[in-house]
């Protein structure tokens, strides 16, 4: 096994400020194999590493060189030999930052290149595995959202399209035209289905419910019930699909009269009487003179804090259909949110005429002969308005359709506090639940009009493509290992895992007692080592990101501070390396100069950080220990950020129990945007070492 | 062996007795060998790595995690346990420290694979299916029952 060592000086640039041949003639003095590249991103740069990798035969290799989200892809591309890399970020990290002190920064680049090659030389090759995908899909959902996904895919894979009612179509079977105006719903919901009927890759279930989902990514096995045909039968994918959209909830809890008055009706009724053009009210089977709308009901308030997202728009849509028909109607909101070109639509309603009184809904009073009597403050003028409506509508608050809940937990998957299920990643990957291999489509996520759920589901359909084209998943083994005379069972890595990757099984079965050890599925598992941070034995270790590993790193970056003779404090950096890593980047990016004093090691997620890595760098002399994570509720972990949080609460709390200066501990959430963070505190962490003076352990 | 909600009931039942009948605070009484049901659950914190088997166990919730840690208690840490983790703990708290730990320290709520655990002698039937389950050896049996603490806690709740 041979390490090598690439430098490279960005053409020559970055050689204004780090002496590359100090660095050259550090490596030599220890053996080992070091080239300088000027341009490692070049083809004539990336050329010479190959001949320095096959001259050399070197399996490892540490690159100094930019930051890796630019270099990393392309050099994995070219030296196909190599699979076990460690990244030393000179540019942006080390020489951007220290231009006023070029002495240093190339102290500091030797110092880290050297802890890499001491954390190569202790990581194990890299496996990979293979597993086989069943090319199809199970589309769990026949509204919009799922007939588009169903269509979207049945052009390559195998669809199995399960619907819980007798007909495709979802809420949208009960409606006519939908805003913005002519479009007349049932005719493109009927060519969809026809569409999906014709094409001989699709198999529809509807009536059909699901009893039972088993397997991992790429091999699930679910179980259905019709009840028409009497049987179960067991359906085989290799991707999910969840498309069980949204309801109108129904507010009984209120003192709306909803449920005890028929003319108090919901904004889906309303749309069925609109389809079947008889606008009636329910209890004299008259046509009425003037209905009343009142939005936000159940909703942004304690019982559902969030806004429903489309009331706003289709309640004015409604408003302007019963125009049409010389109905009369007043809509009370709370603030009109209706946006992009709907805009147009809610100006066009106040030109015509429709009525819009700022105000909410607060209860409503039934006469003795069934007339309705509500009051509405008008919270603009503050007037008092008595209103006597023939028929009052509701846009209550939308929520998971009915047995959603039950099918979230089925599938392994979180829901939000809204109880919706929540994608992996809310900025950049939205249609990827928190399951590999399980997506989402449409409303299931969060209140979509038509158009949005279309375009989702479309999202989901690539996404659900894309893990299904190979026919094989295939994992780098960059995943938690146990060893099994470590492990005694106690399943709290089990607990910690938000993507159900780690399970239970049994290790031996003796007579009287059944010894259960955990074991962790490649498939499932995302690699945060989230695990490996709270297991009390130490028998889960993160596969690269081992103790050890992280050990070495502080032990090397320590002796060769101590044998440099570097007379700074020592600020040890745990960082993430998704928006931590990336944040620094971005602060050499931007010309910010900070003390060069700061040593960053990476981690996947901020989650593998335990409170002996922390301590560990304590004991070895750092003066303090920053931790860097991404904010908790955008960690790409889930759940990683959070727990690094309380590790680092509980770490704190001994410290100060054993009368060790707490304040050298700090943490920061920090999003790639605001580099600052991370310059500010390296540089309060500084004032306090000032003050508290060097950690009494060195 | 799985304990039924009636014994549950049943235990209460007789710890109600025996407070009505008490004419005089009650000490630790013996328990006859070979007598099932009764008898203490002695635990050791220093071995405890607080993985909580022990309170998934326990189907009587006498067990539950405790969201304090004492530090000291890893001064008594057995050298040649499993808990690799909590030993390197030990040893780093040990050279870090300057002042001896003297509360036990709050652990924050949510934080798995940490803590000491708290156990309610009034509800223990002493199935001893802890003590089976526990591989650190943190808890052991004693057959003896310390009724005037049983009664007070059991009182209290």
């Amino acid at each position: 096994m041979v390490v090598g060592v690439v430098i490279c000086d960005c053409g020559e640039k970055l050689a204004k400020i780090i002496d590359y041949n100090a660095i050259s003639g550090a490596f030599k003095n220890l053996k080992v194999p070091n080239i300088k590249i000027s341009n490692l991103c070049l083809d004539p740069g990336i050329g010479n590493l190959k001949t320095f990798v096959q001259k050399n035969s070197v399996d490892k290799l540490v690159v100094g060189a930019c930051t890796p989200k630019l270099i990393e892809y392309k050099l994995r591309q070219a030296i196909s030999s190599v699979k076990e890399f460690e990244f030393v970020i000179l540019r942006e990290h080390i020489a951007w930052p220290n231009k006023a002190n070029p002495e240093k920064a190339t102290k500091k680049a030797i110092i880290l290149l050297k802890a890499a090659v001491a954390a190569l030389n202790t990581k194990e090759k890299i496996k990979q595995e293979t597993y086989p995908v069943e090319k199809s899909a199970i589309i769990i959902g026949g509204g919009i959202a799922g007939l588009q996904a169903a269509l979207d895919l049945a052009s390559e894979v195998k669809v199995y399209l399960i619907e819980k009612e007798e007909t495709l179509g979802g809420n949208l079977r009960n409606m006519g035209k939908v805003f913005p105006g002519e479009i007349v719903i049932q005719d493109v919901l009927n060519k969809k289905i026809e569409h999906l009927k014709a094409n001989s890759n699709v198999t529809i279930y509807t009536n059909t419910n699901i009893t039972e989902i088993f397997g991992k990514p790429g091999d699930y096995e679910v179980t259905i019930e019709t009840p028409s045909a009497n049987s179960t039968v067991v359906l085989k994918s290799g991707a999910i699909v969840v498309a069980t959209g949204i309801e109108e909830s129904k507010p009984i809890q209120l003192d709306l009269g909803y449920g005890k008055c028929q003319d108090i009706i919901l904004q889906s009724d309303l749309a069925l009487m609109l389809k079947e053009g008889r606008i009636i009210c329910p209890s004299t089977g008259k046509k009425p003179k003037q209905v009343l709308m009142g939005n936000c009901i159940n909703c942004r308030d304690e019982n559902h804090f969030y806004c429903s997202n489309i009331c706003c728009t289709y309640s004015i849509h409604h408003a302007m259909e019963l125009l049409e028909q010389n109905i009369e109607s007043i809509i009370c909101y709370m603030d009109i949110r209706a946006p992009y070109k709907f805009e147009n639509l809610y100006r066009q309603a106040r030109e015509k005429g429709v009525t819009f009184i700022r105000g909410k809904l607060q209860s409503i009073e039934v006469g003795p002969n069934g007339e309705l009597m509500v009051p509405v403050e008008n919270t603009l003028t503050s007037e008092l308005y008595e209103l006597t409506p023939d028929l009052l509508v509701l846009s209550s608050a939308l929520v998971p359709a009915e047995g959603s809940e039950k099918l979230a937990e089925m599938l392994g998957l979180k829901t939000k506090e809204s109880c919706f299920i929540s994608n992996l990643y809310s900025k950049t990957n939205t249609s990827q639940t928190t399951q590999r291999g399980i997506f989402i489509a449409g409303s299931a996520f969060t209140p979509m009009n038509i158009q949005d759920s279309i375009s989702h589901a479309s999202s989901a359909a690539v996404k659900t493509m894309k893990f299904l084209k190979e026919g094989t998943l295939t994992r780098d083994l960059l995943v938690p290992t146990i060893d099994e005379d470590l492990c005694n069972g106690c399943a709290t890595c089990r607990d910690t895992c938000q993507f159900n990757a780690i399970v239970m099984i049994k290790k031996s079965d003796t007579d009287t007692e059944i010894v259960q050890i955990a074991s962790v599925d490649p498939t499932k598992c995302k690699g945060c080592g989230t695990c490996s941070a709270v297991c009390p034995t130490g028998a889960t270790q993160l596969a690269n990101y081992q103790r050890g590993v992280i050990f070495t790193k502080i032990e090397t970056i320590m002796n060769t501070i101590k044998e440099d003779q570097w007379a700074d404090p020592v600020i040890i950096a745990l960082t993430c390396e998704e928006c931590g890593s990336c944040g620094i980047d971005i602060a050499g990016l931007s010309g910010f100069e900070y003390p060069v004093n700061v040593f960053n090691i990476d981690v996947p997620c901020a989650g593998r950080i335990g409170v002996i890595d922390i301590l560990k760098a304590f004991v070895d002399g750092a003066d303090a220990v920053l931790v860097v994570q991404c904010p908790e509720q955008s960690c790409h972990f889930m759940f990683g950020s959070h727990n690094t949080n309380l590790m680092v609460q509980f770490t704190k709390n001994i410290l100060n129990e054993i009368g060790f200066e707490s304040e050298r501990l700090a943490n920061i959430e920090m999003v790639s945007s605001d580099p600052d963070k991370y310059v500010k505190s390296i540089e309060k962490l500084n004032d306090i070492i000032k003050k508290v003076g060097p950690n009494p352990n060195k | 062996m799985s304990i039924t909600w009636v014994e549950k009931t049943k235990r209460r039942y007789l710890l109600d007795l025996i407070l009505k009948l008490a004419v005089k605070t009650p000490e630790i009484i013996e328990v006859p060998e070979e007598l099932k049901g009764f008898g203490t659950i002695i635990y050791d914190s220093a071995k405890c790595i607080a993985c909580g088997s022990c309170t998934r166990m326990c189907e009587d919730t006498a067990i539950i995690l405790d969201n304090l840690f004492d530090l000291k208690s890893l001064d008594n840490l057995p050298k040649d346990s499993n808990a690799k983790n909590r030993i390197l703990l030990a040893e780093f708290i040990k050279k870090l420290k300057r002042k001896e730990p003297e509360n036990p320290i709050e652990i924050p709520k949510g934080l798995l694979g940490i803590g000491t655990i708290n156990l309610n002698l009034s509800k223990c039937i002493a199935c001893k299916e802890c003590v089976r389950i526990c591989e650190y050896e943190a808890l052991s049996f004693k057959p003896e029952w310390n009724l005037k603490e049983i009664l007070e806690n059991f009182q209290k709740n």
